[in-house]
């Protein structure tokens, strides 16, 4: 095993990454089992759970054990920070969008739309959060958007739209910008500073 | 303000040491930390010194009463520990500062240090008194309203004896408690340790041979779970010579010690 | 012990969790006061309803306080300590779950007395209703402190909140009716003002939530590995214990509820006991209606409230015939006070809808048109409303008949009446093409 995959593997572990795969491909069962049914909104409703249940287990990742300790080394902590979470971010997307077109036949699937937007949005805001107030209890804010916006709806009103924005279909330009804001501040602010301590 | 005494601590001990242990045996999964030791400690500071691995911090955790011992005889406080009360009663007169100091970062200090006191079951009436007395023996009256996620590495350490002492323990027993506090709070911590042990039984587990040269009375040395050695300071030091490794003649005396009781030949502990 | 159950109340989770918690309990409950602003049985059911938000954050927040010794690595410091395990805990317990109690008890109290000022009719055991649904949370929140000191990992709360989120929010949609779901969902039945949740479900929900309460409960004081599993023996026997008490049917029609309320004056135009307060908006347009009719032969002599909702009955021809003496009408919007929503003359053309023609037998649209051309023509001519905004088919009825002699107009109304009643064709009726089925 050459020494970059071996640091790899540590930094995984360190960071309970195969757990989470796990949850990811919970999440990805979950959706599936969604697009069973036959009604429309309660299949969106899943799918839309699905992706919570994914983002959910993110914010656990975004720090070691020993913060301190891996700050001080020569790693390029921006570069690592940023790959980790476009491709956890990713792998969830990829995991979600296999399900999507498998029951691509079946006319009530979680538009392709939302879920580009959610999955990256979403991530973004464990990262933000993970910033702001420390990686253990970054999954409150986020899990409790994201549900809350599943629990209330689409709303109309300019704000509410914004406040909303994963669960508008299809995707108005006010949830299209607030999600890419999400994902560009979200990113840039977990690279820049990393997890709080 | 008068201090109200109770009838227990008038009452003449009933035990010789406040540590008394015989072949005590202590087994960490397939491994045995402790193997066969004897102790008898009483009033004073005590160190423990050994290498990495030697069972410290076993022999520690067990005299806590937080491990159960394999087989061998444990007395503490001249109490066998047989019944759930007498583990009660014997815990609320000990104090333990484990190396790994875990604390809730959003209590603050007084607040920490008051929790404790009342999972040791200080009487209510005493509490707030205690609690500040333990603050203030350990120097950190100016931060008692600051949060424990605010306190500095050393500052922390010293609000890990802080809720070590603030039960009065007669044992107190503290694992590698001057990590991170600076020269002068390490005299301080001195003092504050002969202070505390004219009273009570105190054991320290350090690695910094200064303090245990500067604040003990006795020393008990061990390797490999066994008592190398266990007497006064100044036979440590006598056992080196100038051919051993050291800076300093408990060094000396440190590494002798321990080039005799070698890895592989198991020799009987004392 | 009290300063540490305050210590523990600033210190934990308990106050954001108690903020967050009354937050949304408020929001949600009020998103949509308007069904139960005047009627006990609604509040029961939208407080229960409201759940499926507010037990994932109490199963949330108690796992990540059940994990904090774990998280904070004090388990060794505390093991020296003389205390024993379960009086440790009880202060932080106490603190957390009185916040979820003043937190929901708060709110709904709240709504309470909105509705106390309203209500008619205060029977079909509510407060039961009620204390259910809190002891569904308390409930909760204990199952989450048990499960946060039996699992260890600190992804255990928000897919733990999730999962429940999901389970609740999937059988908020589509709910199976069977006993079992009914005991074990914390939410009820679909149910509304004229029907009432048995006790005897109450009580069975009761037996499952105090089980799962001690599940929880003993998870916390668990030691080994043994004693969590044995655990969940109350869980498991509770759900058997409950679902055996539970009752199949668990709505049913409450006859006090339904019973009829009539104006002083005249006891023609009646409501039932709930809805009591829409009496005095009714009272005026109702005798316009029955005035207006008087000459009709066959025409209605009293108006009254159907006791049979929209939300729960599929809608059904009431009477092929009989009872054609009375307008049969229904309320779907209540104001706060519980009065009827609707303006005057909506309510007047409602009222006259009622009574040419049964709704429930028209259930295609081009057929329910007709009948309400029908309708129409006929408000604007018995009750003279504004003929400015009749459809073609209403203008074209309305036309036939005013130049009629007024004993052959009053037949044709009364005829088409029938036949309105009766799942036949008012339209043709008045048109005078015959009654045709």
């Amino acid at each position: 095993m050459t020494r970059g995959s071996r640091g790899l593997m540590l930094y995984a572990r360190s960071r309970s990454i195969p757990a989470t795969l796990l949850v990811f491909l919970a999440a990805a069962c979950l959706a599936w089992t969604g697009y069973l049914t036959d009604d429309p909104a309660t299949a969106h409703r899943i799918g839309l759970i699905a992706v919570v249940l994914g983002v959910a287990a993110v914010p656990r990742t975004l720090a070691g054990p020993d913060e301190e300790l891996e700050r001080a080394t020569a790693l390029p902590w921006r570069l690592v920070r940023t790959l980790h979470l476009t491709l956890l971010a990713g792998l969830l997307l990829s995991l979600l969008a296999a399900d999507h077109l498998i029951t691509a036949r079946q006319s009530h699937t979680v538009p392709f739309d939302n879920l580009a937007q959610a999955v990256p949005a979403l991530t973004a805001s464990t990262a933000l959060s993970a910033a702001c107030f420390g990686a253990r209890t970054a999954w409150m804010p986020s899990v409790g958007w994201g549900l809350l916006m599943i629990a209330v709806g689409p709303r109309i009103s300019l704000g509410g739209q914004a406040l909303t924005w994963m669960v508008q279909e299809p995707p108005t330009v006010t949830s299209a910008t607030t999600a890419a804001l999400l994902t560009v501040v979200g990113v840039a602010a977990y690279a820049r500073r990393g997890s709080r301590l | 303000m008068p201090t109200t005494v109770s009838p227990s601590e008038t009452a003449p001990t009933r035990y010789a040491h406040h540590i008394q242990a015989q072949a005590l045996t202590v087994r960490r999964g397939r491994r045995t930390a402790v193997d066969g030791i004897d102790l008898n400690l009483g009033t004073g500071v005590h160190g423990v010194l050994g290498p990495n691995g030697a069972g410290k911090t076993t022999l520690i955790r067990t005299l806590a009463t937080v491990l159960t011992p394999h087989s061998g005889d444990l007395e503490l406080l001249g109490s066998a520990l047989r019944s759930r009360g007498e583990l009660r009663a014997l815990r609320r007169q000990l104090g333990y500062l484990p190396q790994t100091f875990g604390h809730y970062p959003r209590f603050t200090l007084r607040e920490f240090v008051a929790y404790m006191a009342w999972l040791k079951e200080v009487p209510r009436h005493r509490m707030a008194d205690a609690v500040q007395h333990a603050i203030d023996r350990v120097d950190l009256t100016d931060r008692a309203e600051d949060r424990m996620g605010s306190l500095s590495g050393g500052m922390l350490r010293r609000a890990g004896i802080a809720q070590a002492i603030v039960n009065d323990p007669a044992i107190l027993l503290l694992d590698e408690p001057t990590v991170g506090l600076d020269p002068a709070q390490r005299m301080e911590f001195r003092t504050l340790l002969r202070d505390i042990g004219e009273q009570s039984c105190v054991l320290v587990s350090t690695h910094l041979v200064e303090d245990v040269g500067a604040a003990c009375a006795g020393v008990v040395l061990m390797d490999e779970g066994r008592t190398v050695f266990a007497g006064p300071l100044d036979h440590l030091r006598a056992a080196g010579s100038d051919t051993d490794q050291g800076d300093s003649a408990i060094e000396r005396g440190y590494t002798a010690l321990l080039r005799r009781h070698p890895a592989n030949q198991p020799e009987a502990g004392r | 012990m009290f300063r540490i159950v305050r210590l523990e109340a600033k210190r934990s989770i308990a106050l954001p969790l108690l903020l967050v918690l009354a937050a949304l309990t408020r929001a949600f409950l009020w998103m949509d006061i308007q069904e139960w602003a005047a009627s006990w049985a609604s509040l029961v059911q939208s407080a229960r309803a409201i759940a499926w938000v507010s037990l994932p954050v109490v199963l949330a927040a108690g796992i990540w306080h059940g994990g904090r010794e774990g998280r904070n690595e004090v388990s060794e410091l505390f093991a020296a300590t003389p205390r024993p395990r379960p009086v440790r805990l009880l202060p932080a317990f106490v603190a957390i779950v009185g916040a979820v109690v003043i937190a929901e008890a708060g709110v709904v109290a709240w709504a309470a007395t909105l509705i106390a000022r309203h209500a008619t009719y205060s029977g079909g055991q509510w407060p039961l209703g009620l204390a259910v649904g809190l002891l569904a949370a308390i409930a909760v929140t204990l199952l989450g402190l048990g499960i946060g000191r039996a699992v260890a990992t600190p992804v255990a709360a928000p897919l733990a909140a999730v999962a429940l989120f999901l389970v609740l929010a999937v059988s908020a949609d589509e709910r199976p009716a069977n006993r079992l779901v009914d005991v074990v969902l914390p939410m009820l039945p679909k149910t509304d003002d004229f029907h009432r949740v048995l006790p005897s479900l109450s009580v069975s929900q009761c037996v499952w939530f105090t089980a799962l309460g001690a599940t929880g409960v003993l998870l916390t004081v668990a030691g080994t590995r043994r004693a969590r599993w044995l655990a969940l023996t109350p869980a498991v026997a509770g759900i058997a214990l409950a679902a055996l008490l539970a009752p199949s049917g668990a709505i049913v029609r409450d006859p006090q509820a339904t019973a009829l309320v009539c104006a002083r004056e005249n006891n023609r135009i009646c409501v039932t006991k709930v809805h009591t307060h829409a009496l005095p908006t009714l009272v005026a347009p109702a005798q316009k209606v029955l005035d207006a009719f008087a000459e009709v032969p066959g025409g209605p002599e009293r108006v009254e409230e159907k006791p049979e909702s929209w939300k729960l009955d599929a809608a059904a021809p009431a009477s092929h015939g009989g009872k054609r003496g009375t307008v049969r009408t229904e309320f779907p919007q209540l104001t706060q006070s519980g009065s009827i929503r609707w303006k005057p003359d909506v309510l007047l053309a409602a009222l006259a809808q009622d009574t040419m023609f049964d709704e429930a037998c028209y259930s295609e649209e081009k057929d329910f048109t007709r009948a309400t051309d029908a309708s129409d023509a006929v408000a604007a001519l018995l009750l003279r409303t504004p003929t400015d905004e009749l459809s073609p088919g209403a203008r074209e009825a309305y036309d036939t008949l005013r130049p009629l002699p007024a004993k052959e107009r009053y037949s044709r109304i009364g005829e088409g009446r029938k036949a309105g009643l009766t799942c036949g064709d008012p339209l043709a009726v008045i048109m005078g093409r015959g009654a045709g089925r």
